[in-house]
């Protein structure tokens, strides 16, 4: 699991639902959970909290993509691949702070991922969980 | 004189059985909960016959039972007996000499059971009284067994103490341990064969019969 | 209503550990005490059925003093009208299911006793000693035993928890169906938060010898710091290679599934472990 320290900027409720903005590494992250600031005492403006997502959920784009939906976009170098018979595991470095993306072997393949190549980093905001900081 | 002997000697065994089962039991229990710091005291006191030498308690069973002693004295002026050199005299001696016998068993077995039967008992509402009569108890009878017959065994086997106190009275004090010795003695070894052989089939018997039933016994309780 | 407000100091080894206790049980609830081991849970429920005694404060049951240190007030487990189910289940073995009900009834009623023996499905072995009896029937009669006598209290120490999945679950259908009969207020411990939705109507929970939270079974939720609502406490059965990430058997709740997860998590896991299982409410499809 990726986790990434960050501090809630929004919150916008409706009907039980959240959509919490998370300032993470200098971009605004945005994740929608099941939850409002009266059923969760780590739902607060300012609050510090630690963004979750599994490396899975980690799309990789090379830099020049046009517009697409996911919100969640950190620009990201290559450290390291690993690459497998069908899964590929890529490991990223943002501002100093590690990630890792597992996408299949043939999509690696077929952006040429390199070592130090620049990339973009895409989570779907559905798929990030928030973890209370102790 | 045989079968008197040998009637006296399991009269004797038999009375003193009943007496420390009796008082054994409330002695037992009070040994197994108790958390005074007095307990070391107590159960060393009850243990105390198992290494001394019996002519020591037979020793100072006369002098503290004699007419001219205190207790003496008052069994002497009130009820109008003697405690040595008597039948009543061997029974106190055989009394405290097998303590260790009867309340030991009972105190183990009362201490391994299952705490929790207890507890719920009582928050069943049942009292302590009722808790030891129809719950501790009745899931201890191997224990109950083991304590009746080793007193049992161990009074008729008993020598020392019953030679000091009693005096070997024909009738009255003589048991079969000492009519053995005595027998020995007069060098007439046919009827110290009589004795022993006796005793020695009786003893097998019982305990055979109390290793069969326990088994059955630990066979339903696990 | 049930207040408590009680203190009792315990000394473990060279630790000094400090139990509080202060809450109110409202009457007919289910309760459910959840906490990891050690943290006083069972201590809770042994003093208040006076099986331990408080080193202060007191215990009030409708206006009643069960315990008051300050008035010197201290009644007896016989005294305190409370039905206990144990662990182990306490049965006494020297009798027979029908007569460890009798033995619990401070009057006799033959009928609410076959009452009783109807709903546990046990009218068919009430004549068999406990030992010819398997768990699941040796924790049914315990359960119907500490009802016969009609306590005002029902405390439940993990009696569950000594049993599989199926057992558990008829265990749970049949102190439903007791409390619908009978309104007792009860308390019952439980690891198992499936169990406490089913069955409680309030949580507390115990941490350190202190109720640190209470309200509804939803409260169970913000325990695990993780946002997630598809949560579930899981068992590791199998770690397997596969490919660049590997494969986590886990068995929750009795069914087995299977997680991906990467090297370095699995590094820190090892088969047995207890973990957390959780994912976001969005993930899982629901198949009717």
């Amino acid at each position: 699991m990726n986790r990434l320290k960050g501090t809630i900027q929004k919150i916008t409720s409706h009907e039980g639902i959240s959509l919490v903005n998370i300032e993470v590494l200098n971009t605004l992250f945005g994740t929608v959970v099941l939850d409002t600031p009266q059923t969760c005492n780590y739902l607060g403006l300012g609050k510090s909290i630690t963004v979750a997502f599994k490396e899975t959920e980690v799309a990789i784009a090379l830099p020049n993509i046009g517009e697409i939906s996911m919100a969640n976009q950190l620009k990201c170098k290559i450290k390291s691949i690993q690459n497998g018979k069908i899964l590929a595991k890529i490991e990223l470095t943002c501002k100093g702070e590690t990630l890792i993306s597992i996408i299949t072997s043939n999509s690696s393949k077929r952006l040429n991922l390199k070592e130090n190549d620049t990339v973009i980093a895409l989570i779907k905001a559905n798929e990030i969980s928030l973890i209370e900081e102790d | 004189m045989f079968l008197e002997t040998m009637l006296l000697t399991f009269k004797v065994a038999l009375i003193t059985t009943i007496i420390l089962f009796s008082i054994g039991i409330p002695i037992a229990f009070w040994l197994s909960t108790t958390k005074s710091k007095l307990k070391p005291i107590f159960e060393t006191i009850v243990s105390m016959p198992l290494v001394l030498p019996p002519s020591v308690i037979g020793f100072y069973l006369l002098v503290f039972l004699g007419p001219s002693s205190l207790t003496g004295g008052f069994f002497e002026e009130y009820f109008n007996t003697r405690l040595v050199l008597s039948y009543e005299g061997i029974i106190v001696g055989s009394v405290i000499f097998s303590f260790p016998f009867m309340v030991h068993p009972i105190q183990s077995g009362l201490q391994s059971l299952q705490k929790s039967l207890v507890e719920a008992s009582y928050t069943l509402g049942k009292s302590k009284f009722q808790t030891l009569f129809y719950v501790q108890l009745p899931n201890i009878r191997a224990s109950l067994l083991t304590g009746i017959v080793l007193t049992f065994a161990h009074t008729v086997g008993e020598f020392g103490v019953v030679l000091m106190i009693g005096g070997n009275i024909p009738g009255e004090t003589r048991l079969a341990s000492l009519a053995i010795y005595d027998e020995v003695e007069a060098l007439n070894y046919d009827l110290a064969n009589q004795y022993a052989l006796t005793l020695f089939a009786i003893c097998f018997a019982i305990l055979l019969i109390v290793y069969i039933i326990n088994r059955k016994f630990s066979g339903v309780l696990k | 209503m049930i207040e408590i407000d009680i203190k009792k100091s315990f000394k473990n080894k060279n630790e000094k550990i400090d139990f509080h206790f202060k809450t109110t049980i409202e009457n007919n609830s289910i309760n459910a005490i959840f906490g990891q081991s050690g943290s006083g849970k069972t201590t809770l429920l042994r003093l208040l059925s006076g099986l331990e005694t408080p080193d202060s404060g007191f215990i009030k049951v409708d206006n009643k003093i069960w315990f008051d240190s300050k008035k010197k007030i201290n009644l007896a487990p016989q005294k305190r009208d409370v039905g206990f189910v144990f662990q182990d289940y306490a049965l006494f073995p020297n009798m027979s299911v029908i007569q460890n009900l009798r033995f619990a009834q401070p009057e006799k009623n033959e009928d609410f006793l076959q009452e009783l023996l109807e709903i546990v499905e046990l009218k068919e072995l009430q004549n068999k000693l406990p030992d010819a009896l398997s768990g699941g029937q040796k924790q049914r009669t315990a359960l119907a035993r500490a009802v016969a006598r009609k306590p005002k209290l029902f405390l439940l120490d993990e009696a569950l928890s000594a049993l599989d999945n199926t057992m558990r679950q008829q265990l749970q259908d049949d102190i439903e169906k007791i409390h619908k009969n009978f309104k007792m207020t009860t308390l019952l411990i439980s690891h198992d938060i499936a169990e406490v939705y089913k069955l409680a109507s309030h949580v507390k929970i115990v941490k350190n010898g202190k109720i640190l939270k209470e309200g509804l079974p939803d409260i169970l939720f913000d325990e695990s710091k993780i946002s997630g609502k598809f949560k579930f406490s899981a068992k590791i059965l199998k770690i397997q290679k596969a490919d660049t990430i590997f494969v986590v058997t886990l068995l929750i709740g009795g069914n087995l599934t299977k997680v991906v997860a990467t090297k370095e998590e699995v590094d820190k896991m090892s088969i047995g472990d207890n973990v957390l299982v959780a994912s976001k409410a969005f993930n899982p499809i629901i198949i009717t």
